[in-house]
């Protein structure tokens, strides 16, 4: 088969295609299709809602409408009786035969009770919050019988926003708990004090978050099917993590694991939504127990936008000194995560404060993070995970010290960015920067944007009629997420077969999102073997049959899952390498395989099909394989050498192993009559080590950037007085289109990660954040002087045009 | 997925399909890209549906007057020539609505009549052109003008048992000029606000304008102005005459009725260098 020239050149220092003990890099580097394009292009592709059987039950979720009531009598009586309906579940029903879902609030930092039950029992938390589960034969019977559900709502007082949150002696979120404050953090690196008296000069601000969502083309579903007779629940679902949902379900049942299988069908996007925890996920395998029925749930669109996140207040202050050197920056941070679920949504919020000051050596940093619970429905999973709004305010200090200084924002950037040589790097947080090259990449952006062109043009523009603005962002993305105490404790495994026909197999515990994972981690293992990329099955999602790990998060899955892959592949080599040395009389140690072939390195004629010495294993174990150990399986884990969960000399952990950056550039124009944004150009620089397939880092990419667009400029979920969720159609949060968005330009550079073994590091969420962070930064720049008062992120322009008045006045 | 019971009428005569309106708590039917969702999302329950696509009201009827049956869709008025060249406003209107094919070949200007939703193209584009109405209902027919069928956000005159037939315009005059601006955030966004102008050559003084602002207000607003320079007359006399001014999730208090005049001097401008 002809090999695809590599299209993308990377650029940099770093071995391009390959790293340390990958082999001879046939596929590493490649851009090659994705494996089951054509399944996915053309329709063949089963997705978790196409498998829902005839016959199953259908349930509909009663949702509470209340921000915040104990719920009183629950009448299911007319409900019951309606056509189709099998049954109807309440909150004492589940609790009679269930136990409470597993959360992830640290029960040492909140003392309140927190059991998470998946049909509230007693209080509900937020508009949306599910009670009962109206159960019927057909979907429509369900939906219909709802209306005739009735709930005896007592009210409480609601708490709507952080402030509220936080005033002394106000309303609690949940009534049981004495606070509302789920987590704090606090981080110290140097003199604050000192460093801001000392400073030539400081400057401060204020930014706010609008809550956001993930959104992914695929709502949520799930088809728990327990088999009464063999005491088995199989549960079907839109799953990033099957092995933690396994775990989850097994408690919530009363299960074994092995009395549990969950499978994780091809996925139509998640961007961190369907992580574990829903209530849903619990109730449909409660529900079948009970029913002894298949039962599925299939989310709405109007659901799915019940997926709350982001929403956080940032005050800041930077100082520097008279040569342009950061020496200080200090934040506080808000966050409202809304309702506590069993989900690790809120997580989110504590990560944000471990990411400052970035890619900036900055000596003396403070950092103070609050989370606090509210009435609002739970943060969910989305890409950014916290990370975008500290790149955004930190790239906001930038701009504005830049100004105070009286320096271009790109000369005060050059002056503070970490130099190549500084890593390891250790950040105020605890976090381990693995490796990076920022000042090139700097460069090397603005060979890709013509900068002085948009300043020409921004100088022509009427600026009574259109303003041009350019934005430059650094982004930082810490990648693989490694909690202690948690499901997602930073270790994937794969377990690799080389099958008699001399076909490899990888199970792993690592699934795919619908990004491509499983092409890269093909790539990766044919080259271990010389083999091509199509004689290489990964198999996902099915927890039967891949072994144990966290899933799909954090962009783990090349990152961990492939080096496991990897790992085992290296050992299963030897194994064949031994075998194929008896066959060639040589040392293994001469052997090299390529396009199919082990050969002795020296002499190329001296060689044997991969094939066969595979089949002389399987078929001469007493014989030329008599020391060779069979089957040719091994599995291995992967754990990343730059994890620390033992806290270090400051009490911190660092609980991120890698860190791609990217650099953004681009140019917007605002409408002065109507402050509508449009993005002109966009072109950006990225480095997640070494890259294994361009196409796929790419697309994550070009996504993460088209997202990071939609979430400045349209993207925000917005709530009624009552706490009920407005923007619940997607005519009502508005995603970019391609007639939205800018050809977006991209460079590659290549600092490969010293702790990987292939020197990749996490490519998924990278970008985001910095997106967010140049159009904030441009529009910043549009409006001149006025540009320091930006405060608020989207940029609607009912909030941009009040300021664009002052700009012009 | 529509979660309530309900008849499901498609009636081959106008009388019968008059006589099922007649009943209560009847729907009209045209391309049901509002009434379905809304019956889905449980917003509107009729217990009965009265489709109109067996009525013949999909025709576009040119001579003297411009006759538009309340099923024409936005497909429909972009492919007619003739109805292009009389009334290039509807065309530069239907070329703009979104949702792709699904929608620009199903849904019918009648329907987004009568809807009346603020943040809609059609309803300011017959207030501009001066449509006259058609309603019919078993007990006769009437006639209504475009900017007397409006009566607030989802209101009109229209009364449950009538029945939007057609849509009359007389033709505008030789050489008139029109315009169409929409705001509108994004490619997915409704429209913010709309200006659908006619531009019309008078003897002295200038040319003479019609017209009408959407999105902004709870019912299209009209503004006829007289001269070469409309834009002062339009920023004095326009935020004042958004009297209901509209909001939603897009855009809060205060935002439609300030970039309004813009919006309708974009759209004047635009009518005049066309003519
Ligand atoms: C994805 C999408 C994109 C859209 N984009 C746009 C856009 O860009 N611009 C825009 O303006 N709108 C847009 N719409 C809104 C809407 O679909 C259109 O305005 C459309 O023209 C409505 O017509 P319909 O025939 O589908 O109405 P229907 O849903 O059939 O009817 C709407 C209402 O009018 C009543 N009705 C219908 N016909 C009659 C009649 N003959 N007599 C009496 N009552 C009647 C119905 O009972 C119902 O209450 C969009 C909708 C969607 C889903």
């Amino acid at each position: 088969m002809a090999i695809p020239e590599q299209e993308s050149a990377a650029n940099g220092t770093g071995p391009a295609l390959s790293h340390a003990g990958v082999g001879t890099a046939a596929w590493v580097g490649r851009d090659i299709p994705r494996k089951d394009a054509d399944r996915f292009v053309l329709g063949h592709i089963d997705y978790t809602a196409d498998m829902i059987a005839p016959g199953t039950l259908r349930v509909a979720i009663v949702r509470s409408s209340h921000a915040h009531a104990r719920i009183g009598r629950i009448d299911t009586a007319a409900a019951s009786a309606a056509p189709g309906v099998v049954a109807v579940f309440t909150g004492a029903d589940v609790r009679a035969c269930s136990a409470p879902m597993p959360t992830r609030v640290p029960r040492e930092r909140f003392p309140g009770p927190v059991d998470i039950w998946c049909l509230a029992a007693d209080e509900v938390l937020y508009v949306g919050q599910p009670i009962a589960a109206v159960v019927a034969t057909s979907l429509n019977d369900a939906e219909a019988a709802k209306s005739l559900v009735e709930i005896d709502y007592d009210m409480l007082e609601p708490v709507l926003d952080a402030a509220a949150a936080l005033a002394p002696g106000g309303a609690l979120a949940r009534a049981d708990w004495p606070t509302n404050v789920v987590a704090r953090d606090t981080i110290r690196q140097g003199d604050l004090d000192r460093a801001f008296q000392a400073a030539f000069r400081t400057v401060g601000g204020e930014i706010s978050f609008g809550s956001g969502t993930s959104a992914p083309m695929e709502p949520r579903c799930y088809i728990a099917d327990w088999d009464d007779r063999a005491s088995h629940l199989t549960l079907h679902g839109t799953l990033q993590q099957p092995h933690p949902t396994r775990w989850m379900l097994a408690q919530v049942l009363g299960l074994r694991e092995a009395q549990i299988r969950v499978v994780a069908p091809p996925a139509g996007g998640t961007f961190g939504l369907k992580m574990v925890g829903h209530p849903e996920e619990a109730l449909v395998a409660i529900l079948s127990r009970e029913l002894k029925r298949p039962v599925a749930f299939l989310e709405s669109r109007e659901e799915c936008f019940l997926a709350n996140a982001r929403e956080q207040t940032h005050r800041f202050e930077i100082a520097a000194d008279a040569q342009g050197r950061i020496i200080a920056f200090r934040n506080t941070i808000v966050a409202d995560v809304g309702a506590i679920g069993a989900g690790g949504g809120w997580v989110m919020a504590m990560v944000t404060p471990t990411v400052f000051p970035t890619v900036y050596d900055v000596p003396n940093v403070a950092v103070d993070a609050v989370a606090v619970t509210t009435n609002k429905p739970p943060w969910q999973g989305i890409r950014g995970y916290g990370k975008e709004t500290a790149n955004l305010v930190m790239e906001r200090a930038v701009e504005l010290i830049a100004v105070e200084l009286g320096m271009s924002s790109i000369e005060v950037r050059r002056r503070n960015l970490l130099p190549k040589q500084a890593f390891p790097h250790r950040l105020p947080s605890g976090l381990n920067l693995d490796s990076g090259d920022y000042a090139p990449a700097l460069d090397q952006l603005l060979d890709l944007f013509p900068l002085d062109e948009w300043r020409q043009r921004q100088q022509d523009a009427d600026s009574n009629d259109k303003r041009i603005g350019i934005g430059f962002a650094f982004d930082l993305t810490p990648e693989g997420a490694s909690f202690p105490g948690s499901m997602q404790a930073g270790f994937e495994t794969s377990t690799v077969t080389v099958d008699p026909t001399g076909t490899v197999r990888v199970a792993t515990s690592v699934t795919s999102p619908g990004g491509g994972n499983e092409t890269g981690i093909a790539q990766i293992v044919a080259d271990v073997f010389g083999l091509l990329p199509d004689d290489v099955t990964i198999i996902q999602g099915d927890t039967d049959i891949t072994p144990f790990g966290t899933g799909n998060t954090s962009s783990r899955s090349l990152m961990f899952g492939g080096a496991a892959a990897v790992l085992a592949a290296r050992e299963l080599k030897s194994r064949v390498a031994a075998c194929a040395a008896t066959l060639l009389q040589a040392e293994p140690g001469e052997l090299v395989f390529a396009q199919g072939r082990i050969c002795v390195d020296a002499d190329a004629d001296r060689s044997v099909p991969f094939k066969q010495a595979v089949s002389t294993i399987y078929t001469h174990a007493y014989s030329i394989a008599a020391d060779i150990e069979l089957p040719l399986q091994v599995i291995k884990t992967y754990r990343s050498p730059n994890i620390r969960h033992v806290p270090d000399e400051f009490g911190r952990i660092s609980a991120y192993p890698s860190f791609p950056y990217s650099v953004h550039a681009a140019a917007i124009e605002i409408d002065v009559a109507t402050a509508q944004v449009r993005v002109l150009d966009y072109a950006a620089i990225h480095d997640c080590g070494v890259v294994v397939n361009p196409g796929l880092v790419e697309g994550q990419f070009r996504g993460a950037v088209a997202m990071g667009i939609g979430a400045a400029l349209w993207e925000e979920l917005l709530y009624d007085e009552s706490g009920a969720t407005r923007t619940n159609r997607f005519k009502s949060y508005v995603l970019p289109r391609a007639p939205d968005l800018p050809r977006i330009r991209m460079g590659h550079r290549v600092t490969p990660s010293p702790f990987q073994p292939l020197g990749t590091k996490g490519a998924g969420e990278s970008g985001f954040g910095g997106a967010m962070s140049v159009i904030t930064n441009a529009i910043a720049d549009a409006l001149g002087e006025h540009g320091r008062h930006v405060n608020r992120v989207p940029f609607k322009p009912d909030r941009l045009l009040p300021l664009l008045a002052g700009a012009l006045s | 997925m529509i979660a309530h019971d309900f008849d499901y009428h498609a009636p081959r005569s106008l009388a019968d399909a008059l006589a099922l309106l007649g009943q209560a708590d009847a729907a009209v039917l045209g391309g049901g890209t509002w009434l379905v969702p809304n019956m889905t999302y449980g917003r509107q329950r009729p217990s009965a549906v009265v489709d109109i696509r067996r009525l013949g009201l999909d025709a576009i009827e040119i001579a003297g007057d411009i006759v538009v049956g309340a099923g024409v869709t936005y497909r429909q008025v972009l492919q007619s020539e003739a109805l292009r060249a009389k009334l290039p406003l509807l065309a530069m209107m239907a070329g703009q609505v979104t949702g792709g094919p699904q929608i620009v070949g199903q849904a019918t200007l009648g329907g987004s009549a009568c809807y009346a939703n603020p943040s809609s193209d059609v309803p300011a584009c017959l207030v501009a052109l001066d449509a006259t109405l058609r309603l019919a209902s078993r007990t006769g027919h009437r006639e209504v003008k475009a900017a007397d069928f409006y009566t607030g956000a989802f209101q009109t005159t229209r009364r449950p048992d009538e029945m939007l037939t057609h849509m009359v315009f007389a033709p505008p005059p030789g050489g008139a000029g029109c315009g169409y601006h929409k705001l509108k955030f994004s490619t997915g966004s409704w429209p913010i606000v709309t200006a659908a102008c006619i531009a019309v050559a008078a003897t002295d003084g200038g040319p003479r304008h019609r017209l009408a602002v959407g999105g902004a207000n709870a019912v299209p607003v009209l503004l006829e102005i007289d001269g070469r320079d409309p834009d002062e007359a339009v920023a004095a006399r326009l935020p004042s005459l958004i009297s209901q001014e509209w909001s939603d999730e897009f855009a809060g208090a205060g935002y439609r009725r300030q970039v309004a005049p813009a919006i309708a001097s974009r759209a004047l401008r635009q009518a005049r260098g066309a003519r």
